[in-house]
């Protein structure tokens, strides 16, 4: 059994303070600043502006007055349960005009709260679907929302402070405080939304610290202190070399952890929603077209896209170069979705072999790493599958999921160059479908391409553009149309997704001007049959072959592209987002049954049609106009009060404490305790310089090891020992060390020099 | 540590390695590899931390008095000393307690927690009978920060303490003043011859002892040292065997005996029996000697039977005798 003797009565008080203030500060401040940059949407954070820097026209929230608000209310809190007695009492009186304050000021709570609510719908509608945007239809300012919203803050900071205080200084244990502080950092990871790193790790260098310090804490609160202020720094210096040595830009999956994944997910021991491949190859080795389903490309999910680098397909090829592999090909654009797949299954006789290499054909043997598949991702153009001649114009399945097949193709080198037999009625639902713009996109697309070409006109810049063959102005059209969207949009892998019930490609192009492939892909689809050339939208994978024939296509690789009829040839591939085909470009693979993907950073329209109610109403009595002018004020003069009366008053509080202290001295009731408590005096004052005397050292020892009950008169030869000391030592003080010398060793007036 | 306890916290850091490490494997997110990488590197820093604490501590175990009466009240003291002014986790210390005199011989498993240095720890001193105590930490182990691994550190010296017998009343000691008859010894009777020994001054030596006469004859102080050579007269006697409790009654009376003796400037031998069968013989004849005396029969171990054949009375001949029993003397 662990003994729970403490070496001394007395323990050293400051020390102790020191480090349960810095700790309860630093979790507040950090805790405070995580949600203020993840929850807090439409905000964000802006070094440069240094401020918490709001979208949509709000006003910034200023970030000392809330580092102040959090040192106070950290400092205060550590004060309060660091009381020797009464703490309760302390806490209670603090409650108490905390609810006298908060019910004066409860119109102002319950607006902020509501505006608070209104941004957290969004981030979480957003990231998980629930519980669906609230719009709060009020009339008031946006400065008086943000103050509202500030003093709501203020009030939650100040209670939890109290809460996490009494966690950290009374109970001086990990567990309680771990399970305080997790809860705010759980929605950011169900969420998926950018962590800020900077809170997040000193949040986890409190929790090492609190770790670390817990058991020496059992012993007492000094004994946790000195290991809390030596730990503190130095896991804050371990988890910054842990960030520096692994760095989260760049980061990938390690393949151990992917191919572990891989493994125990093909044990079934966990229900999987999709196979790796994203959903539209079944389980059963059944193959052919008919045993995939109806899958659609939702771009209502297309929000920010992370890869984990995990290797889907294995390619070896005899041709060197990029490589589009062509998965799955959609004709409809419906403003949300593509759909209209259009597929086949492999058929036909196996033709003889030699007749691949006598055309100067480069052949290449796909493998799927992750199980069987029946969807053959292709090369442009293929001629041959599994040694079966065929031509695929759209995408293929094959007779039965295998899990390798051999392409023969032809590698796409210059121009397009006419064949026979292709004719463009032929293809299924004929051309007409492959040029179909909905109506309420088609309006908005022409005025963009319009206005678009005339700033490209404006600028000087050539157009691009350089083909001559005989689909030149396809090709033309192409490049420009390409030029056209990376002039005006941003590659961007974080776009969030687009609001509900806007159409993909207009709010690409108008409001938000970020995307990736499947933004600039289906973009571009639409432009180009507004300018009268048959265009679908392609998903599969771009890679690069290297000179060795080998290359791992990795998930990161998947990506959307576009392809264009050309009379007399057929499909013909057009890149249409701005970067090299190799590079990674994710783009979320269609699968029969679309996962939500997260979408943060997305304001919903406040327009008066959206389907959300409003909650909010004023109070009859109570107009926004009166309310401006009393509630304008207080929040921010309190949010600076705080930390300053806290301040102020800290050294008057320490003083009143001491003073009580010497008092219980001489008036506690059993005698050994007061001798022993005068003894650990004397201990604080070597620090000083101070000195015990042989008489008090005796008298020490008497009151801790012998069964004889110290008589008043030897508890007040004690005290008189103790009093000359401190007046010996405050004596030999220079000037400016008596005050606080004073503050921390004060003496009753008679006493006093 | 409880082993229980230390076995506590490496199976919850197990899961909680566990944990980390499914979440690595099912979800793709940095995150993942950086709670991954801190939980493995957060016992290395523990460790870092705790290592110089450790290698820094020094235990010294003292008494709280180096002699004791039976009874009385004592403890020992565990202090430590660290250059460090930080504490110790966790320590666990595994205490022997013997005592010479009766055999006894006690384990106790001690946990602290906190311990740092300057700081002292008491533990209890069982000074219930008499002999020459010791205590030794016959196993030390210090716990990290986080209370993963256990370390050995530097053990400290044994301590010893004596426990004297309390005295008992001379009325149970009525063979004394026949004794003292016998001895030839009365009331107003001279003190023993003393000689006088000389020497050279030192410091300190009080210039009443100063021999003047010799000091001018030799031109250097010379200093008058009186020795004291009383011739012993009284032999005092026990067996020494028995249960503790035995002992201390014999040890008792015995003690008080030579104390009354020693009072009365009576030089007198304690004979008794060595556990090998060698007797052994001290004369005692000032205050000093008695504790070197009791001092040398508490640090032998006692036997629980009287060894046969009794050993003949070990005292010098010519010598008034007393042997000292528990509840009863043997009048010569």
């Amino acid at each position: 059994m662990t003994q729970p003797f403490s070496p001394r009565r007395q323990s050293r008080w400051g020390l102790a303070v020191l480090a349960d203030a810095l700790l309860v500060t630093v979790l507040l401040a950090a805790l405070a600043r995580f949600c203020l940059t993840t929850y807090l949407q439409p905000f964000y954070y802006d070094l440069l502006a240094v401020s918490f820097a709001p979208t949509g026209g709000l006003l910034p929230i200023p970030p000392l007055p809330a580092l102040g608000v959090c040192v106070g209310a950290g400092l205060t809190a550590t004060a309060v349960w660091s009381l020797p007695r009464f703490r309760w009492l302390a806490a209670g009186v603090l409650l108490a005009a905390a609810g006298g304050l908060l019910y004066y000021h409860r119109l102002l709570l319950s607006w902020g709260a509501l505006a608070l609510w209104e941004t957290l719908s969004v981030l979480f509608t957003d990231a998980t679907g629930f519980p669906g945007y609230f719009v709060w239809d009020t009339l008031l300012s946006p400065a008086l929302r943000q103050l509202a919203i500030q003093a709501l803050l203020a009030a939650v900071a100040a209670l939890y402070a109290l809460i996490l205080g009494w966690a950290v200084v009374r109970l001086r244990r990990f567990w309680p405080v771990f399970a305080l502080t997790l809860p705010w950092l759980i929605p950011a990871f169900l969420a998926e939304v950018e962590l800020d790193w900077s809170a997040l790790m000193a949040v986890c260098a409190c929790w090492a610290a609190l770790l670390l310090a817990s058991l020496s804490a059992r012993a007492g609160r000094d004994a946790g202190a000195r290991v809390a202020l030596l730990a503190l720094p130095a896991s804050l210096a371990l988890i910054l070399g842990v960030s520096l040595a692994f760095p989260r830009q760049g980061y990938i999956q390690p393949a151990w952890a992917a191919a572990a994944r891989d493994e125990l997910l093909a044990l079934e021991w966990f229900p999987s929603g999709s196979t790796p491949d994203g959903g539209d190859v079944p389980a059963s080795p059944n193959g052919g077209a008919e045993a995939l389903a109806e899958p659609e490309v939702d771009l209502s999910a297309a929000g920010p896209r992370r890869y984990t680098g995990r290797a889907v397909l294995q390619v070896e090829a005899t041709h060197a170069g990029p490589m589009y592999l062509r998965g799955l090909v959609y004709s409809d654009y419906t403003g949300t979705a593509w759909t209209g797949l259009q597929i086949h299954t492999l058929s036909g006789q196996a033709a003889q072999a030699s007749s691949g290499t006598a055309q100067g054909l480069s052949t290449a043997r796909i493998q799927s790493l992750s199980g069987t598949s029946a969807l053959a991702y292709l090369p442009y153009r293929t001629v041959q599958v599994q040694d079966v001649p065929t031509a695929p114009n759209a995408a293929l399945a094959l007779p039965e999921a295998v899990e390798a097949y051999s392409v023969s193709y032809l590698p796409l080198e210059g121009e397009p160059i006419p064949e026979e037999g292709t004719d463009g009625a032929a293809l299924e639902g004929g051309l007409s479908r492959y040029l179909e713009v909905p109506q309420q996109a088609a309006a908005f697309l022409r005025a963009w391409y319009q206005q678009a070409q005339r700033e490209l006109e404006d600028s000087g810049v050539q157009p691009a553009g350089g083909a001559t063959g005989p689909y030149a102005r396809q090709l033309n059209t192409s490049a420009q149309i390409a030029q056209l969207l990376a002039r005006n949009a941003q590659y961007d892998l974080g776009a969030p997704a687009v609001p509900e019930g806007e159409d993909f490609v207009s709010h690409f192009l108008g409001e938000s001007g970020r995307g990736y492939c499947v933004h600039f892909a289906s973009a571009a689809a639409l432009l180009l049959r507004l300018e009268g050339i048959p265009a679908r939208y392609v998903s599969g994978y771009a890679v690069h072959i290297p000179g060795s024939g080998q290359a791992q296509v990795l998930d990161s690789n998947a990506h959307a592209w576009v392809e264009i009829y050309l009379e007399g040839y057929g499909w013909y591939p057009v890149e249409a987002t701005p970067s090299v085909p190799s590079q990674e470009d994710p783009e979320p693979q269609p699968s029969a049954t679309p996962t939500p993907t997260p979408a943060p950073s997305t304001t919903p329209s406040r327009a008066p049609e959206a389907t959300l109610e409003p909650d909010a109403t004023l109070p009859p009595q109570q107009t926004p106009g009166e309310q401006v002018e009393t509630e304008a004020g207080t929040p921010v003069w309190l949010a600076w009060a705080i930390p300053l009366l806290a301040v102020l008053a800290a050294p008057w509080v320490l003083w009143g404490l001491r003073r009580r202290g010497w008092r219980r001295l001489e008036h506690r009731p059993d005698a050994n305790a007061a001798v022993l408590a005068a003894w650990g005096w004397f201990q604080r004052l070597e620090r000083w310089g101070g000195q015990a005397s042989p008489m008090a050292r005796e008298l020490a020892g008497k009151a801790r090891f012998s069964q004889h009950t110290l008589t008043p008169e030897e508890r007040g030869q004690m005290l008189a020992e103790l009093g000359g000391e401190i007046l010996r030592v405050r004596r030999s003080l220079p000037a400016w060390k008596r005050l606080p010398f004073a503050l921390l060793f004060p003496l009753p007036h008679s006493k006093a020099g | 540590m409880s082993a229980v306890n230390m076995a506590g916290r490496r199976i919850v850091y197990g899961v909680a390695l566990l944990a980390a490490l499914a979440f690595q494997i099912f979800y793709d997110g940095y995150l993942t590899q950086f709670l991954l990488v801190c939980l493995l590197a957060l016992p290395v820093l523990s460790l870092l931390l705790s290592l110089p604490i450790l290698a820094g501590l020094r235990l010294a175990l003292a008494p709280s008095g180096p002699r004791l009466v039976q009874g009385q009240a004592g403890h020992w003291r565990l202090t430590a000393r660290s250059s460090l002014p930080l504490p110790v986790a966790r320590l666990a210390l595994r205490l022997t307690f013997h005592n010479a005199l009766t055999g006894a011989t006690a384990d106790q498993r001690l946990q602290l927690a906190g311990l740092a240095g300057g700081q002292t720890r008491p533990l209890p001193l069982e000074g219930d009978h008499c002999g020459a105590l010791t205590c030794r930490v016959s196993r030390a182990r210090a716990l990290d920060f986080l209370g993963l691994f256990s370390l050995p550190i530097h053990r400290p010296d044994p301590a010893q303490a004596l426990v004297l017998p309390q005295p008992v009343p001379l009325e149970e000691l009525p063979g004394l003043e026949p004794l003292l008859a016998q001895a030839g010894v009365g009331a107003g009777s001279a003190p023993d011859e003393e000689d006088e020994e000389l020497r050279d001054y030192r410091p300190g030596d009080p210039i009443r002892a100063i021999h003047w006469k010799l000091s001018s004859k030799y031109d250097a102080l010379v200093v008058r040292e009186r020795a004291r050579r009383g011739r012993p007269r009284v032999a005092l006697s026990f067996d020494l065997f028995g249960t503790p409790e035995r002992l201390d009654r014999v040890l008792a009376r015995l003690w008080t005996a030579s104390r009354f003796l020693v009072g009365r400037g009576l030089a007198h031998e304690v004979c008794w029996t060595a556990p090998d069968g060698q007797s052994r013989r001290e004369i005692v004849d000032s205050q000093n000697q008695l504790l070197s005396c009791m001092a040398r029969i508490l640090s032998q171990p006692a036997p629980a039977a009287r060894p046969q054949p009794s050993a003949p009375l070990p005292h010098s001949p010519g010598l008034s005798h007393l042997h000292i029993t528990a509840g009863e003397e043997d009048v010569p």
